[in-house]
């Protein structure tokens, strides 16, 4: 999977949860840059990712994801 | 679009009885502020099913919900204290669905969705009815491991009459049927009573309204998956007209710190015979501990309490069972108010101090910089410690060591603790001040890493250190430096 549909896929299970069709993610926003994007709901976004791409993060790599792009970078390294 | 407020409810103590009675979720975290001081949510919090139900019926009621309602999903995204006010928002409406939000002090609490339409036919599925009924208390569920949730179901019965329902929620009853606003209170009952229980926060609901009832006077659950790495627990439910999804996290209890027995295996009995010790803010976490090691090493100790009388009257009980009366003593005292006013009837001649004064210091805001947090921050951790180290330092018959826990975020400087840290940092140049100026009074700076208390409890869980392994050399290291 490319870059772009990587964060198409990312965009679409964050709209989905916080139930808002306007978002729109760029490689480099962060959590704090969308609103409402808080501490659970980012955990649910990653475990909806997970089970959407087949993909398994390590906790660590939860914790440490500055920006939408380091997501995006650790899950195309995932799916190679 | 964010439409202006369409309605506003302060929820208070008696509607957090109201509710806990309608729903039969009596989880201390809403029932119980001492309890719920310890949790994340650090004081208690409304039941969030019940500000579901509240902006429903306002809904409902304002006429934005016209014709039939289809389903439901709602994201939880924070806690809404007791005594706070939502404003309940219209975000997005169309001919499909609903978008509305509930926010207190200007931060989303509750996402709510809405899809227009009829209830679905029964597609046959129907629940077990043979499935064991959950036998229910007042008190929750003690799951702590999250295993002991992964072969939960099991039938929960409706909690309270249907006129209870009909009378507070009136307009979404009669939109929705009365049965299946009760099931929806009943997750509440399921989250907090049985699964996952006590330790519970719950974090997202999703339901279909379903034509044919199978069963009207309860909802059955199955637990259909399980995250260890964040502790999350997802359940299937189904029942009284609706289907669907919950999404929990089990937290981790609070945190127990270690006992007078077990400190006494470590610290000499004679250790710090002879100093007395004021520990502020001493009636939980790391001054509780100071407390013990102190007491266990042959010092006095007077810890002082804000809030937690009881648990600061526990702690002296704690002491008192392992060593003779009267080496602990407990009073009040608000470190943001006046020290020499508070500390006057102080009898004991103090030789060493620890602030361990403290708010909760992960906060709910909007924007990197808030002042009105640095100011609440600054006067508890800057202001009061100067005072009361003054007022001490001059009254005093010996010279006085203070503790100043400072903070490796003083270093670190998460982001989103920026007034925290920087209150920290201003603290420690006091304290350098102090310690350059020519007074009684010397101080230690410690910047502690983050350990295990009540404060540092999050989902999921961050790798925090052992406090003891930290604190006893530490008040070796201030004790040393005894007053003379």
């Amino acid at each position: 999977m490319g870059e772009q549909e990587i964060l198409d896929v990312l965009a679409r299970v964050l709209r989905d949860l916080l139930m808002d069709d306007s978002i729109v993610l760029k490689m480099n926003t962060r959590r704090e840059d969308v609103p409402n994007w808080d501490s659970l709901i980012y955990i649910n976004f990653i475990v909806a990712v997970e089970i959407e791409l087949g993909v398994k993060f390590k906790v660590a790599d939860v914790e440490s994801f500055a920006n939408v792009g380091e997501i995006v970078t650790r899950i195309r390294a995932m799916l190679q | 679009m964010v439409s202006a407020t369409l309605a506003s409810k302060t929820f208070d103590g008696h509607d957090q009885v109201f509710f806990a009675r309608l729903s039969g979720d009596f989880n201390p975290i809403h029932m119980d502020p001492l309890a719920a001081r310890k949790t994340q949510a650090g004081s208690a919090v409304v039941h969030g099913i019940h500000a579901v139900l509240w902006s429903l019926d306002r809904l409902v009621e304002l006429g934005t919900v016209t014709g039939g309602i289809a389903g439901l999903k709602v994201q939880f995204a924070k806690f809404i204290p007791v005594g706070s006010t939502v404003h309940l928002k219209l975000v997005h409406r169309d001919d499909k669905s609903i978008r509305a939000e509930l926010a207190s002090d200007g931060f989303t609490t509750t996402i709510l969705s809405l899809s227009l339409g009829t209830p679905k036919k029964a597609d046959g599925s129907a629940p077990p009815p043979d499935a064991p009924r959950i036998r229910l208390t007042d008190q929750p569920a003690v799951l702590v491991r999250l295993e002991e949730t992964a072969d939960l179901c099991g039938w929960v019965d409706i909690a309270s009459p249907a006129q209870w329902v009909e009378t507070r929620f009136p307009h979404a009853a009669a939109a929705m049927g009365s049965v299946r606003i009760a099931a929806i209170a009943l997750l509440s009952r399921l989250v907090g009573m049985i699964c996952p229980g006590l330790h519970s926060i719950f974090a997202a609901f999703a339901i279909d309204l379903i034509e044919t009832p199978h069963h009207q006077d309860g909802l059955w659950f199955s637990v259909s998956g399980t995250d260890e790495r964040f502790r999350m627990v997802r359940m299937i439910v189904s029942g009284a007209g609706v289907s669907g999804s919950v999404q929990a996290f089990l937290r981790l209890p609070p945190v127990v710190q270690a006992s007078l027995s077990d400190i006494s295996k470590l610290v000499a009995p004679t250790e710090f015979a002879g100093s007395t010790a004021l520990i502020i803010g001493g009636s939980r976490g790391l001054g509780a501990l100071t407390a013990k090691v102190i007491a266990a090493g042959g010092g006095r100790v007077i810890v002082t309490y804000a809030i937690g009388r009881e648990e600061a009257i526990q702690l002296a009980e704690e002491i008192h069972a392992h060593i003779p009366q009267g080496v602990c003593d407990v009073i009040p005292y608000d470190a943001r108010q006046d020290a020499a006013e508070q500390l006057k009837t102080l009898i004991a001649d103090v030789s060493h101090l620890y602030y361990f004064a403290t708010t909760p210091i992960t906060r709910q805001k909007e924007g990197l910089f808030v002042s009105s947090l640095f100011d609440e921050f600054i006067q508890l951790y800057v202001k009061g410690f100067y005072d009361c180290c003054r007022f001490l330092g001059e009254r005093g018959s010996r010279a006085l060591t203070a503790f100043y826990p400072s903070s490796v975020f003083v270093e670190n400087n998460p982001l989103p603790m920026a007034e925290y840290s920087m209150a920290k940092m201003a603290g420690e140049i006091l304290c350098d001040n102090m310690n350059r100026s020519v007074g009684r009074v010397h101080v230690i700076v410690g910047r502690l890493p983050r350990l295990k208390t009540d404060q540092t409890a999050t989902v999921p869980p961050v790798e925090s250190g052992e406090p003891l392994e930290v604190m006893l050399p530490t008040i070796r290291k201030v004790q040393s430096r005894s007053g003379s």
